[in-house]
C-alpha cells in the first residue's frame, strides 16, 4: 500500500503542470514559573506542503513534517558527546494522496493515500472523530490529528454527500509518556512488563466508515457509521508471576479491541448563536480480560476493562460574535480523546474567547480554560481545570508570534491531572511560506 | 375659501411626495440594473489593508457570484490564509471552510457584520445589494451631475446598517460613493474609482472602504472579472470550497 502510495505520487509529481510549495516553521517552548525557572518543553516544527493539479480533475498533496525537541538531559559526559546538546530529530509524513475530482464520474471524488478527515461538529476537538487517530503526545494540543492510509470515495447527488472510507492500515493514536500508569495501577508488583498485540493482517486491520451529510434550509446535517477499533489500547491479559522469592512481575497484554460507532452530527443557528451538536453510540466488541495469579496460587480471575460493552460519547456547543468581534465559544463534551467506556468517560467544559485589536493584528485571548468534571456531585473536589489565556501578535502578514499562561490545577482522579506542573509560560513563533 | 386653498395646498404637495418617491424608485431601479444586473461573475481581487500609519498588508482573493444570492471564494494569498474559503447561499447560509482543520463552519447570520478577512469590508458588504428592494429612499441633495440618496432599510431587511447615503452620477447611475451608518452614527465609506463598463456592465476597478474611527482602509483593486459566462451551480457548494 505504501509503495503504491509513493510510486502514485512520484507519478504525479513528475506530471504536475502546476506545483505549489508552502510551509510553516514554529518554534515553541515552555517554561515553568517555579522559583527557578526551567524549559518544560522546546521544540521546531517545520511543516512543508507540496501540492498541485496535474489536470482540472486531479490534485496531490504531500506534507512532510519535520520536529525537533530538544532535551535538557545531561548528566555525565557521555550525554555530551553522544545526545543531549542535539534535538530529537523525527520526520514524519503528514499527508499525502491524490485527489481524482469527478472521476469515474462526475458525482464521485476519489482520494488515495494519507489524509486527514474529520466528522464531527465539533469546534476544535470532538470525541466522535475516530476516523484519524489523534496525536496525544502534547496534553495541551487538543487538536491535533494523525493521518491515515485511507481510500476515500464521495458521492453527490443534490445537496447531499456519501462518503466512504476504507482503511487497510491500522494505526494507534500516539500516547504521552505515562499515558497509562502501571505502576500505580499495579501496586505492590515489582516488575511489569507489557506488550501490546496489534491487529494481525489487512482483514483485521481494516477500517470501515460511511458519513451521509447535507443541508436543510440552514441546518447542516450528518450521520455516520464506523467499523473501526479503539485507538488507545485496553488491556487483553494480565498474568502476575514471582520473579524472585520476594518481588512479582505482571505481564501484561494490550491491544485494541473492535469498535462499532454511529452517530449524528448537526449545525446551524439559533438566532445570532451558532449551535453544533455531535452524538454518537459506541459498542465494543471485547471487554473482558483475565488476571492469572495461577502462579502466585490465586487462580485465574475474570475482569472487564468497561462494565458495559456500550457507551454513548458527544458534545454541544454554541458561540457568538459580540460587536467589535469579541468572539466567545462554550462547548461542553462527555467524553474525550482516548476516553473509552462510561466509568472512565469525563465531562468537560470549553469556553474560547478572542477579541480582537488594531484590525486583528493583536489578537487577545482571555477566558480560554478547559474544565474537567469527574464527578457531578463534586464538581471542585474532583474537578480539574486548565487555563490557558493567550495574546498572539500578528503584525506582518504570515507571522504570528504569541504569548501564552499556563494555569493547571487538577485532583488526582482526572485526567488533567496528567498535565500537572505544566503551570508556566508559553512562547511560540509561528511563519508560513 | 380658506379650505379650499389648504386642501389645494395638500393635494399639491402629495402630488409632490409621490412624484418624489416615484422618482427616488426610479433612480434605485436604475442604479440596480447598472450594478446587479449580470447573470454571474467570477472576477479575482487584490485586498490592501492600509494602516493609520500607512503600512499595508495584501490579501488576493477568487470570488464568483451568481444571481444576487449566491457567492463563493478563495483566498489565494497570504500564506497563512490560503485555501480558507466562504460560501453564502439564500436564507442566511453562510459556510466557512478552514483548511487547517479540514472542516467547514457554519456561521450565524449575524456573523456577517463581522469583518471580511480583517480588511474594512464586512461580508455583508461583499453581497450584491439591491437598493431598490429592502430600502425606503428620499433625495437629500441634486445638482446637475448626481444625486444623493438616503436609504433606509425596511424592517424585514437584515442588513446591519440603519441608513445609507449614496451619491449616484446621472450619466451612469452607477455610485460612486457610499457612507454607511449604524444607529446614525457614520461608520464607513465606500469610495469607487476607476469605473468603466465590461460587456454591459459597470465595474469600479478601485474600491477603497474606511473606518471613520479607526482611520484603516481596505483597497479592493479588480484584477480581473468576467461576467455572464454561465457558472456552474457546483461552484456554489461546499464540494468546491473543500477542493
Amino acid at each position: 500500500m505504501k509503495a503504491f502510495i509513493a510510486a502514485l505520487l512520484l507519478f504525479s509529481l513528475g506530471l504536475s503542470a502546476e506545483t505549489a510549495f508552502s510551509g510553516e516553521g514554529e518554534a515553541l517552548g515552555r517554561i515553568s514559573l517555579s522559583s527557578s525557572p526551567e524549559f518544560l518543553f522546546r521544540k521546531l516544527k517545520l511543516g512543508f506542503s507540496i501540492s498541485g493539479d496535474l489536470n482540472e480533475n486531479a490534485a496531490f498533496a504531500v506534507s512532510p513534517v519535520l520536529y525537533m525537541n530538544f532535551s535538557d538531559e545531561i548528566g555525565e559526559m557521555s550525554d555530551i558527546s553522544k545526545k543531549g546538546i542535539f534535538p530529537e530529530t523525527r520526520l514524519l509524513l503528514g499527508e499525502a494522496y491524490v485527489h481524482l475530482k469527478r472521476f469515474p464520474a462526475s458525482f464521485v471524488d476519489l482520494g488515495i493515500g494519507r489524509q486527514k478527515v474529520t466528522m464531527g461538529k465539533g469546534d476544535v476537538v470532538s470525541p466522535v472523530d475516530v476516523i484519524c487517530p489523534d496525536d496525544l503526545s502534547d496534553p495541551l494540543k487538543f487538536d491535533e490529528k494523525i493521518a491515515k492510509e485511507l481510500i476515500s470515495a464521495c458521492f453527490y447527488a443534490g445537496g447531499a454527500e456519501l462518503a466512504l472510507y476504507y482503511s487497510p492500515v491500522f494505526t494507534p493514536s500516539l500516547l504521552f509518556e505515562d499515558f497509562i500508569d502501571l505502576k500505580e495501577q499495579f501496586k505492590g508488583v515489582d516488575y511489569i512488563r507489557d506488550t501490546v498485540v496489534m491487529p494481525a493482517g489487512i482483514t483485521e486491520s481494516s477500517d470501515i466508515f460511511a458519513v451521509l451529510s447535507g443541508d436543510i434550509s440552514s441546518v447542516s446535517l450528518s450521520a455516520f457509521y464506523g467499523y473501526t477499533r479503539t485507538h488507545t489500547p485496553l488491556p487483553l491479559s494480565v498474568t502476575v508471576e514471582m520473579a524472585s522469592m520476594t518481588s512479582a512481575l505482571a505481564d501484561i497484554e494490550f491491544f485494541f479491541p473492535r469498535m462499532h460507532t454511529a452517530g449524528v452530527s448537526i449545525s446551524g443557528s439559533a438566532g445570532d448563536v451558532g449551535v453544533w451538536a455531535d452524538f454518537s453510540a459506541n459498542y465494543i466488541s471485547q471487554t473482558e480480560y483475565s488476571i492469572d495469579l495461577s502462579s502466585v496460587g490465586r487462580g485465574v480471575l475474570d475482569t472487564f476493562s468497561m462494565e458495559k460493552k456500550y457507551f454513548f460519547n458527544g458534545l454541544a456547543g454554541m458561540d457568538y460574535t459580540f460587536e467589535g468581534g469579541f468572539y466567545v465559544s462554550l462547548q461542553y463534551a462527555h467524553g474525550m480523546r482516548g476516553e473509552y467506556g462510561e466509568e472512565t468517560m469525563h465531562d468537560y467544559v470549553f469556553m474560547g474567547t478572542r477579541l480582537p485589536l488594531m484590525n486583528e493584528r493583536i489578537l487577545l485571548e482571555p477566558l480560554n480554560f478547559s474544565y474537567e468534571i469527574n464527578d457531578f456531585k463534586m464538581i471542585t473536589k474532583r474537578g480539574a481545570i486548565v487555563a490557558y489565556p493567550k495574546a498572539t501578535y500578528k503584525g506582518m502578514d504570515n507571522l504570528e508570534i504569541s504569548a501564552a499562561l499556563i494555569y493547571v490545577n487538577a485532583t488526582s482522579e482526572t485526567n488533567f491531572n496528567r498535565m500537572d506542573g505544566y503551570d508556566g509560560v508559553e512562547l511560540s513563533m509561528k511563519y508560513y511560506f | 375659501m380658506k379650505k379650499f386653498i389648504s386642501a389645494v395646498i395638500i393635494a399639491s404637495l402629495t402630488v409632490i411626495l409621490c412624484s418624489a418617491a416615484a422618482n427616488v424608485t426610479e433612480i434605485l431601479k436604475k442604479v440596480d440594473d447598472v450594478s446587479n444586473s449580470p447573470k454571474d461573475q467570477k472576477m479575482t481581487m487584490k485586498l490592501i489593508l492600509v494602516n493609520k500609519d500607512n503600512s499595508e498588508s495584501e490579501r488576493e482573493i477568487v470570488m464568483m457570484q451568481k444571481g444576487a444570492d449566491k457567492r463563493v471564494g478563495k483566498f489565494l494569498s497570504p500564506k497563512d490564509q490560503k485555501g480558507i474559503g466562504f460560501l453564502s447561499l439564500p436564507g442566511n447560509v453562510l459556510h466557512i471552510y478552514l483548511p487547517a482543520y479540514k472542516k467547514i463552519k457554519n456561521i450565524a447570520s449575524h456573523a456577517k457584520n463581522g469583518s471580511f478577512a480583517n480588511t474594512d469590508f464586512t461580508y455583508e458588504d461583499m453581497e450584491m445589494t439591491e437598493f431598490s428592494k429592502g430600502y425606503e429612499g428620499k433625495i437629500l441633495s441634486e445638482d446637475d451631475s448626481a444625486y444623493v440618496l438616503e436609504l433606509k432599510p425596511e424592517k424585514e431587511n437584515e442588513t446591519s446598517y440603519s441608513k445609507i447615503v449614496i451619491t449616484v452620477p446621472k450619466e451612469t447611475y452607477f455610485p460612486v460613493m457610499l457612507q454607511f451608518f449604524e444607529k446614525d452614527k457614520h461608520v464607513k465609506t465606500l469610495e469607487r474609482k476607476s469605473i468603466e463598463k465590461v460587456k454591459n456592465y459597470y465595474v469600479a476597478r478601485e474600491m477603497t472602504m474606511t473606518t471613520i474611527k479607526s482611520g484603516h482602509r481596505t483597497k479592493m483593486l479588480l484584477e480581473s472579472v468576467e461576467f455572464d459566462t454561465n457558472l456552474s451551480d457546483d461552484f456554489f457548494t461546499d464540494r468546491y470550497l473543500k477542493e
